[in-house]
């Protein structure tokens, strides 16, 4: 039995705008268990990336988060994220939680190197397991007998750094001219891991891109180095919003494999936001489908590509272009969330609406193993 | 079709406007500073247009010429007939602020409207056309900008002549006629600048080719679709700008090279106020009426502008309009 | 079906420039040496990645942009053609050509006269948000190839723009509002009904369907064929996603790096690939269902930028059937028969 990761109940999210409020997240519940990968599908507004953001809590303002919690399996503790310190939510970012996001190129600081942005998420998280190698490292060098007159002052900076992160002393000592090349030893140890993580990231010629700057590098490659600063710390939930949405084809291909095979090497669980059906197939074990800020349907991704019981679900399937079939889309479009519709924001494009569709909101039911829905046409449905 | 439903459609096709017109609005009253700002402009705007009845002049002469009621050199202070006092030569200084409100409108207008017209023109061509047309007249703009403004205007000011007759047409300059001028001509620099940008920015813009695509002329694009696009930011630079461009004719005429002697002009006032800033032997603010009346007159008209451009610019900034 | 419109050795380069004196430096080569032509009344697919000058090559065509070199021949009679393949071919008359092509070649066509024929071409953008003007109302939008062209004037515009937009499923009352009113889906429509006032005959499509969800996708391509049905027009649809175009092409031709490298009815592309290229890109399409596991081709390497092109075949660095050839020459394109061309060495 595998335990969740992630646990999303009854998340409620609204945007206080100048145009009304908009109630982005009606309920959300999700779950994402240790090691899988779950697709969250839905079409632009539906609130999937303002799902993402708020496990990580990072949802700006005018967004608030009204009610709900965000479990999160820390070890064998589960904490409820939303009611955090910001202290310890920032060491979890990017160490245990993780966010690649969809134009890699926006997100890539343009004045700062791949070496230097990836070595950032180091010194954020694992600047003590660095400082403590660097220290063996010293000590060996004394073994060895290479060492020059400044190692022994080398290994007692260390030493502070490590055992006090704060202190004064290699601040100071930092600026005075040669006394600071002790810090030359680190930057190597950064250099190296650096360009390892690329390697793993299946970049050819890492030496030259560490140097490159987010402008230099093509769609592909910068998604790669983001995946690179993602994965620094070896996550254990990986969220992608939308990875592959502005890449080519061919180059959507190559991330996804290479998604694929680090998930197998590193472990993570991953959380995958998308609009394309086809990614879902090719990459998730799970799908959640979400439709104007609440999740309408949870499958096994063979269960909702081959019997899909909501029927959103269904119109979604239905409306993927294939040859020789004519098109068909869903009527309607997605509603404004400032006035949702009431009762289940569906109800006014779907087929099968019942009376009750526009005044209450179907509540969740689990119609088969671990195929849930919220829908009233299942409402009577017991597993 | 019949009255009613062209009345109808005629309400349905200034909707939209309206609509904006209506966010604009409750976006001045949101912030204090901009309904202070409003206050004041629509105060000066009250005094300007009432100014006949503020202030009746004298039917026989020019309404902008001060009138004295002797001309005794020293000025003399508030009391009943003058409600101001008057300054040197006896003035009435409740005549100059009132009629110098119309004249402080209308130099600021008059240069604003000048500069933009100037600055529109050569910086939409140089933003459209680009290439070598954008650089010669980009250079051109920038040897004007590179005079220091007041030095300039003080320059033009000396070599207009008093009459300019170019072949069968001829053009008095009053005084104030070549204060408008050198100050217009000092402005349109910077306005060509704002232009400029704004139309580079906008010219790439997909829906500028589509209006080629579709048959549209070089005029047209320009007029109908870059120049609605980026008007925001002229909007808000013509705004802040007359105040400053009345402060700048207010300085120019203190240094004698404004109106006439004797105009209605806050600026001639403070002119005239030279020799009592300094007050008499015991009592340096004996003469504060001089240059203190006129000079608050000033204080608030550009205040009250500068606080309607920023009002302008917060509400009409696109980045935060929809929030 | 006769051609519609036909392109002949069509080159746009971009200059790069850089230096104090802003000479030339380098050219980027989006659309190089392209021979396509295009049937009256059927949808042409291109496909391909980014930076492979099908944008370009559909803009270049309706003339939004100046052609470097070739020719483009649009609604010419047959008799003309042929006259024109032989004073180029075997039997060459520089004056005849220069003549004929005054006439015919959009390319030389100028001012009025290329504003003329822009009644008879029109374009669709990706992005429905840039394309339409934020500060115009949708009636004006719409209405203005009428009055641009001077097609209509007074109240007639406002009864064909009702008219057109009925027909893309817009109602009247919606038309005095701005474009930021409506959602992503609709506005692309305006932008259609804005191509079609004119009545024209030929219509690029630009990656018209890539901006929009997929559930308003399938509707936008059923407003496509209902207009192709009804005012018979002739489409050129660009995109990038091969699952739609293979839906609503009749033929479709695949760009690398600014040439062609296989045409070829949809049905036959799909099922017959040849060049290299197009089995990676084929392979690469994600189906909705995860039963199917598929043989991927993965290419090595990312999409090369085309300011300067491999010598020789430009595909070869990331082919897996390289050969010695096609290191040093370019393949041309070649028919192998039932209308399928391919440029590559192996064939």
């Amino acid at each position: 039995m595998m335990n969740d990761i992630l646990k999303i109940e009854d998340l409620i999210l609204n945007f206080y705008t100048y145009e009304g409020i908009v109630e982005a997240l009606d309920g959300v519940n999700l779950n994402l268990k240790e090691g899988e990968t779950l697709g969250l599908v839905g079409e632009t507004g539906c609130g999937k990336s303002v799902t993402a953001l708020s496990t990580m809590v990072l949802v700006p303002a005018p967004g608030r988060i009204e009610r709900g919690h965000v479990f999160f399996g820390l070890g064998d503790k589960s904490l409820d994220l939303l009611s955090q310190t910001e202290p310890l939510l920032r060491d979890i970012r990017g160490k245990d939680i993780s966010m690649i996001f969809q134009e890699p190129r926006i997100y890539l600081n343009p004045v700062y190197t791949v070496l230097d942005q990836i070595s950032e998420v180091y010194m954020q998280h694992r600047m003590e397991e660095l400082r403590q190698r660097a220290i063996e490292e010293i000590e060996n060098e004394i073994k060895n007998g290479e060492a020059g007159f400044l190692t022994e002052f080398e290994k007692s900076m260390y030493k502070t750094m490590l055992e006090n992160p704060n202190s004064f002393l290699p601040k100071i000592v930092s600026k005075i001219p040669i006394l600071n090349r002790y810090k030359r030893r680190l930057k190597l140890t950064l250099r190296k891991e650096v360009v390892e993580i690329l390697k793993a990231m299946e970049i050819a010629d890492p030496e030259r891109v560490v140097d490159m700057y987010p402008h230099e590098l093509s769609g592909g490659m910068a998604q790669r180095v983001v995946v690179a600063m993602a994965l620094a710390c070896n996550p254990t939930l990986l969220i992608a919003d939308e990875p592959t949405t502005n890449l080519d084809v061919t180059v959507q291909l190559q991330i996804l494999n290479l998604i694929r095979v680090l998930k197998k090497k590193f472990g993570s669980s991953i959380l995958y936001i998308t609009h394309d059906m086809g990614v879902v197939a090719e990459l998730c074990q799970r799908v959640a489908v979400m439709y104007a800020g609440s999740i309408c349907e949870i499958a096994d991704v063979t269960e909702i590509f081959k019997n899909p019981l909501h029927p959103y679900t269904k119109g979604l399937l239905e409306s993927i272009p294939m040859p020789g079939k004519k098109f068909k889309p869903i009527d309607g479009t997605v509603p404004s969330l400032i006035n949702p519709p009431t009762g289940c924001r569906f109800h006014d494009r779907c087929p099968y609406a019942m009376e009750i569709c526009s005044k209450m909101k179907p509540k969740i039911v689990e119609v088969k193993k671990e195929h849930f829905i919220r829908c009233h046409l299942y409402a009577g449905v017991r597993k | 079709m019949d009255i009613n439903s062209r009345w109808q459609e005629f309400k349905i096709s200034i909707s939209p406007t309206l609509k904006e017109l209506r966010f604009t609005v409750n976006r001045i009253k949101q912030s204090p500073l901009s309904v202070v700002g409003l206050a004041i402009v629509i105060f000066y705007i009250v005094i300007a247009l009432l100014a006949p009845v503020l202030a009746p002049p004298d039917p026989k002469r020019d309404p902008y010429m001060i009138p004295q009621e002797n001309y005794t050199f020293m000025p003399s202070p508030p009391s009943e007939d003058h409600i101001f006092g008057t300054t040197e030569n006896q003035y009435d200084l409740w005549y100059g602020c009132i009629w110098g409100t119309r004249t402080a409108f209308r130099i600021g207008f008059m240069v604003v409207i000048g500069s933009l017209a100037i600055g529109l023109f050569i910086g939409c061509t140089a933003g459209y056309y680009g290439g070598i047309i954008d650089e010669l007249m980009m250079r051109f703009t920038d040897i004007i900008f590179a005079f220091p403004g007041l030095v300039l205007a003080m320059a033009f000011y000396m070599a207009l002549p008093d009459k300019l007759t170019i072949l069968q047409w001829s053009v008095t300059f009053t005084a104030l006629d070549k204060v408008l001028v050198a100050l217009t001509v000092v402005g349109w620099p910077s306005y060509t600048r704002v232009i400029r940008g704004e139309i580079l920015r906008v010219r790439t813009e997909d829906y500028i080719e589509a209006a080629k695509a579709v048959g549209c002329s070089d005029f047209r694009v320009i007029v109908k679709h870059i120049l609605p696009n980026s008007m925001y930011p002229i909007v808000i630079m013509a705004s802040l700008d007359i105040g400053a461009i009345v402060l700048t004719a207010a300085a120019m005429s203190f240094l004698g090279i404004g109106a006439q002697k004797g105009y209605a002009d806050w600026g001639q006032l403070i002119s005239l106020s030279r020799n009592w800033i300094y007050g008499d032997m015991n009592n340096p603010f004996k003469f504060w009426h001089v240059f203190m009346i006129p000079g608050i007159f000033i204080f608030i008209f550009v205040l009250g502008w500068n606080l309607l451009g920023d009002a302008f610019r917060d509400i009409l900034d696109p980045t935060i309009r929809r929030k | 079906m006769s051609t519609l419109i036909e392109t002949d050795g069509l080159k746009k380069y971009y200059p790069i420039t850089g230096g104090v004196l802003k000479r030339k430096i380098a050219e980027v080569k989006a659309v190089d040496d392209v021979n396509v032509g295009i049937k009256r009344g059927e949808c042409f697919g291109l496909v391909g990645e980014s930076g492979c000058g099908k944008t370009t090559l559909g803009k270049t065509m309706i003339r939004l942009l100046k052609p470097n070199d070739g020719s483009i021949y649009f609604d010419v009679p047959a008799d003309v053609m042929e006259e024109i393949e032989k004073l180029t071919s075997s039997d060459p008359d520089p004056e005849r050509l220069k003549e004929i092509r005054k006439q015919y070649d959009l390319s030389t066509f100028k001012g009025r006269k290329l504003r003329r024929i822009r009644m008879k071409m029109q374009i669709v953008y990706q992005d429905p948000t840039t394309s339409l003007d934020p500060r115009m109302l949708v009636k004006d939008i719409v209405g203005e190839p009428l009055v641009v062209q001077k097609m209509a004037k007074g109240a007639e515009v406002g009864e064909r723009v009702v008219e057109m937009l009925g027909k893309v499923g817009l109602f009247e009352k919606q038309l005095y509002r701005f474009p930021h009113e409506f959602s992503g889906g609709q506005r692309q429509r305006i932008a259609v009904a804005r191509a079609l006032i004119l009545r024209p005959e030929f219509v690029v499509l630009d990656e018209p369907t890539s901006s929009v969800d997929v559930s308003v996708r399938a509707q936008l391509l059923n407003l496509f064929q209902e207009l192709q049905k009804e005012f018979g027009l002739t489409y050129m649809f660009i995109t990038h996603d091969l699952s739609v175009v293979e839906c609503i092409s009749d033929r479709v031709a695949v760009m690398y790096l600014g040439k062609i490298v296989e045409l070829a009815r949809t049905e036959e592309l799909y099922k017959n690939p040849y060049h290299p290229y197009t089995i990676a890109l084929l392979s690469a399409i994600l189906v909705p269902d995860p039963t199917l596991k598929r043989e991927r081709v993965m290419l090595t390497g990312d999409v090369p930028s085309p300011v300067n092109p491999p010598l020789g075949c430009r595909f070869h660095p990331r082919c897996s059937k390289a050969m010695e050839m096609c290191r040093r020459k370019d393949p041309m394109l070649r028919d192998l028969g039932n209308g399928h061309f391919v440029a590559c060495h192996l064939f």
